[in-house]
């Protein structure tokens, strides 16, 4: 029994020495702690703005989008700094992204605290964007990590959106040339991407301001003025021509003069569009190449088909897949409008996303689920496909660009 | 018990007794935070600090604390210690203490500290005890140094967040990873054996490198007889 | 332990079969894929075959000079170990990863172990998840094959989308035309060994039909289309690891029956890997699963000895 009282006693005399010494530290200790945590929240944002004297917490307006974590407003006047958290498909965990905005509305300083994505865009990318004001002018994104970059740059979009309308900077000037993009997936609808980005080159303006050709080969864009101002002639591949101003209105212009000036597409492609039209029609059809049919989407080509005694249209559509490979389709309708036959003439699935986890594993029990399918019956939700987005997003586009040409050819006769 | 030196004492933590290497104690510890050296030495000195403090302290208190209940008594002592350091560390230097993470709290269940404990402190006078640990902590520090540098120098290409010129393209990123690091804790123990030259093969305590402290309580000295007679 | 003498009752068969005779077959059987590899990779395959066969010859040699032991680069085993190896790696995996994962596969796998006879995976196998789990990157870059300009870089399934026939996309994944490991791809040539294999009884029938049936059907289970279970079947690693790695003699069980469930556990957890399993090959894992399982399955199906108790 003795031994026993012993234990206890001993044992409870030394968890009560223990503990006043914990305690003691801990008196000591716990305020450094506290400040310790204070500041380190604030440490990303020194790195941004190097000058700043301090910091304070400001509220976001319950608008703001979702990627804007925290805004904070330098004490002194500097500026501001935002806290942002974004992602893309190809990611793990959000991207967080520090960036300061000077008073004068331009960024001052740019980092990353986070980044999860499964390509890098190197630690050069975020000082392209150190001076450039809300507008982003001849600011890209990254070549080859065009997801991750995309969505980084919405994010800084994100921030100034939030400034700008609250009135606490002053909104960017864009130039001219970043009007033009801006405005072309609206004018042009075939040259936009999956993300809605104008894919473009540059060719010899003839003349002209500027001039680009659609990298699906969908039609062409001049920039050139008339007494009002700027205006902007979109052509598709047969010669069809509209002109617009910057603001996407459509305005009296040299539309056919403009037309002229540039090889037709149609024609260009003339073989290769026939010898898939061919392949989705059937070699005994006989074909005849439409001439005009008004609809600026993603359509290279356009034929009617006579097989027996049916009619049939086919058009030649030419999307931006995976990593902005174009893919080409062709898309039989009959004379109401609903698909006959959807023929992939290249590869679907690009090899990059064929070996990542897609549901796509029956590709011909896909195609075949157009067939009757018109503009009325179609929804987007026919061709999504898991794991598969940007041939998804293709294929939705391809058959919307068919649909389009149907109803332009329609109305022309 | 031997009546071993005092430099003797210190000097056989270091390699002859290394704990991590040749008693094979806290390899918990060993393979978590030997990714990186920075870590790997904090890791190191923070246990050294523990296992000197209560080393002393147990062996300071050895007649008083009763045998029933000695094992709960070190474990109050050692995790007060733990407590201590880590209130320290991220009051002070809380960069480390959040490289250290959550192994940081578990030096508490160290089999290192609590086995000097048991094997030691508990003999010997406090002077002994303070060598024993000090030498045992910096053994530890170095064991876990050699194994960072290796892993962190081939599966990084870096060394102590320094990029080494031509290895940071050809490294190997499984080391870092817990194969590697099974793997590379087993090439350093071959290397030690090799060098120290131990008795091979030999049964019981004579093949025994904790042997010279334990005093001969060793469990596996019960089962010596049913393997020879197998 | 080489020295010891065997000594056992008569009657006694004298055979001219040594270690060293199997291993000349199987390097045999082997060359027809070798060859399908440089055909349809280009020469950089050369390299990869080379470098790592080289490299597993030298370390064994290194590793029994110092540890002094007898040297066993003589019975070939080490040129197997490398060249099933370099079968197993993209063409264009870096040379001193190949080297990395030769010291892998022969050193850590099967000299740590004791040597031929001791390791309890096949070491091939046991280097190349090595290299998968350490060069994720380099080894599932899938290349494709240097004459698959023609077909445009088609992949397996694409093929059948695109409408042609059948019999031409199959064809083409028994050829060989497709992306993957140097040695996997060419089902032609792995299916012409492995009949010589066996042709010469250095290996047994069941492993390799049990294998490859067992994927084949459950595929067929899986997707209910015959042509696409064909094609899971021809793809990825099946054929080279139902002729040449499940049949190791070290890790596998010896009883037919044993061969044959061996085969069939293969099978059964290859396609679970593949239809449910994150990555998309599963052989490698699977022929490591069952190896660990062999003593376990020897047990199970041993044979009583004639006039012995039963257990």
């Amino acid at each position: 029994m003795k031994s026993n009282v012993k234990s206890v006693v001993v044992l409870t005399a030394i968890c009560v020495v223990v503990a006043t010494l914990l305690s003691v530290t801990n008196f000591f200790t716990a305020p450094v702690i506290e400040s310790n945590k204070a500041s380190a929240a604030y440490d990303s944002l020194y790195v941004v703005m190097a000058d700043a004297q301090g910091f304070e917490d400001v509220e976001l307006p319950a608008d703001a989008p979702e990627t804007v974590t925290g805004l904070y407003k330098e004490t002194s006047g500097l500026g501001y700094v935002a806290t942002l958290s974004t992602t893309s498909q190809y990611s793990s965990d959000n991207m967080s992204i520090t960036v300061a905005i000077g008073a004068d509305g331009t960024i001052v300083g740019v980092t990353i605290t986070g980044y999860y994505e499964s390509k890098d865009f190197g630690p050069d990318y975020p000082q392209t964007y150190v001076g450039a004001d809300s507008a982003l002018n001849g600011i890209d994104t990254f070549a080859g990590v065009t997801y991750s970059s995309t969505a980084f740059k919405e994010a800084i979009q994100d921030a100034f959106s939030v400034l700008v309308s609250s009135g606490a900077v002053a909104e960017g000037q864009k130039s001219e040339d970043q009007m033009v993009k801006d405005i072309l997936p609206v004018i042009l609808p075939g040259c936009a991407d999956a993300l809605g980005a104008a894919q473009v080159s540059e060719i010899d303006p003839a003349g002209y301001t500027a001039a680009y050709v659609a990298n699906n080969n969908c039609g062409y864009a001049i920039v050139t003025s008339n007494d009002a101002g700027t205006i902007v002639c979109v052509i598709n591949a047969f010669g069809d021509a509209k002109c617009y101003d910057l603001e996407g209105n459509e305005v009296e212009g040299p539309a056919d003069e403009v037309a002229a000036a540039f090889p037709s597409i149609a024609e260009a492609f003339a073989q290769r569009n026939l010898e898939n039209a061919k392949k989705a029609v059937g070699d005994d059809a006989v074909l005849t190449p439409i001439e005009s049919a008004p609809s600026f989407d993603a359509v290279s080509g356009a034929y009617e088909a006579t097989v027996g005694d049916d009619t049939y249209y086919v058009f030649n559509t030419d999307v931006f897949g995976f990593n902005n490979t174009v893919l080409q389709m062709a898309i039989v309708l009959d004379t109401e409008g609903s698909v006959v036959t959807y023929k992939p003439i290249t590869e679907l699935i690009v090899q990059e996303e064929y070996y990542k986890d897609h549901q796509l594993t029956d590709k011909s029990a896909y195609v075949n689920q157009f067939v009757g399918v018109n503009e009325a019956t179609y929804s987007d939700d026919i061709t999504m496909v898991a794991g598969a987005t940007c041939t998804a997003t293709a294929v939705s586009d391809s058959i919307h660009a068919a649909f389009d040409a149907f109803k332009a050819v329609k109305e022309a006769q | 018990m031997n009546k071993t030196s005092k430099s003797s004492i210190f000097l056989k933590g270091l390699i002859k007794e290394n704990p991590v290497l040749v008693l094979i104690l806290g390899t918990c510890p060993t393979l978590a935070t030997t990714t990186s050296v920075i870590s790997a030495v904090a890791m190191g000195l923070a246990a050294t600090a523990v296992l000197l403090c209560s080393n002393m302290v147990i062996s300071a208190l050895r007649n008083i604390i009763p045998d029933k209940v000695r094992i709960p008594c070190y474990i109050v002592v050692i995790a007060g210690f733990v407590s201590v350091v880590q209130m320290l560390m991220q009051a002070y230097l809380p960069d480390l203490y959040d490289m250290l993470g959550v192994y940081l709290a578990l030096i508490v269940v160290n089999c290192i500290i609590l086995g000097r404990a048991e094997m030691f402190a508990r003999k010997n006078n406090v002077i002994d005890s303070a060598l024993d640990g000090l030498g045992m902590g910096i053994g530890f520090t170095i064991a876990l140094l050699l194994m960072a540098t290796f892993r962190e120098v081939l599966g990084n290409g870096t060394f102590a967040g320094y990029s080494i010129p031509v290895l940071s393209e050809y490294n190997v990123p499984i080391l870092t990873a817990s194969p590697g690091g099974f793997f590379a804790f087993g090439c350093i123990i071959a290397l030690v054996a090799a060098i120290t030259n131990k008795p091979k093969n030999k049964i019981g305590c004579e093949g025994c490198a904790a042997a010279e402290t334990c005093g001969g309580i060793c469990p596996s000295n019960e089962k010596k007889e049913d393997e020879v007679n197998a | 332990m080489e020295e010891n003498m065997i000594v056992s009752v008569s009657p006694h068969i004298f055979s001219k079969r040594t270690t060293k005779s199997i291993m000349l077959d199987v390097i045999i059987a082997l060359i027809p894929a070798a060859i399908a590899s440089v055909v349809l990779f280009g020469m950089r395959s050369l390299l990869v075959i080379a470098t790592c066969i080289l490299s597993c010859v030298i370390f064994e040699a290194l590793f029994n000079v110092i540890v002094k032991k007898k040297q066993t680069i003589g019975d070939l085993t080490a040129i197997i170990t490398g060249l099933l190896l370099a079968m197993n790696l993209p063409a264009d995996i870096p040379v001193w990863q190949a080297v990395i994962g030769s010291f892998a596969a022969i050193i850590v796998a099967k000299n740590l172990f004791g040597g031929l006879g001791m390791n309890f995976a096949n070491p091939a196998i046991t280097g190349r998840i090595i290299m998968l789990i350490a060069f994720t990157g380099t080894m599932t870059s899938a290349v494709m094959p240097k004459m698959a300009d023609a077909v445009a870089g088609a992949t397996p399934l694409a093929q059948l989308s695109a409408g042609e026939e059948v019999g031409v996309s199959v064809m083409d994944m028994f050829l060989g035309i497709r992306g993957g490991a140097l040695g996997e791809t060419c089902a032609v040539a792995l299916l012409v060994g492995g009949v010589y294999l066996i042709a010469r009884k250095v290996i047994m029938w069941y492993t390799p039909v049990a294998f490859i049936g067992s994927v084949f059907l459950l595929s067929l289970l899986y997707t209910g289309n015959p042509e696409t279970a064909l094609i899971y079947t021809l793809s990825g690693g099946v054929f080279l690891g139902a002729f040449f790695m499940a049949t190791d003699y070290v890790t596998t069980p010896t009883t037919p029956m044993g061969r044959f469930v061996f085969g069939l556990g293969c099978g059964v957890i290859t396609c679970l890997i593949r239809f449910y399993g994150s990555y998309p090959e599963g052989v490698s894992f699977s022929i490591l699963l069952m190896n660990i399982l062999s003593p376990y399955i020897e047990k199970w199906t041993a044979k009583k000895v004639f006039g012995g108790a039963a257990k």
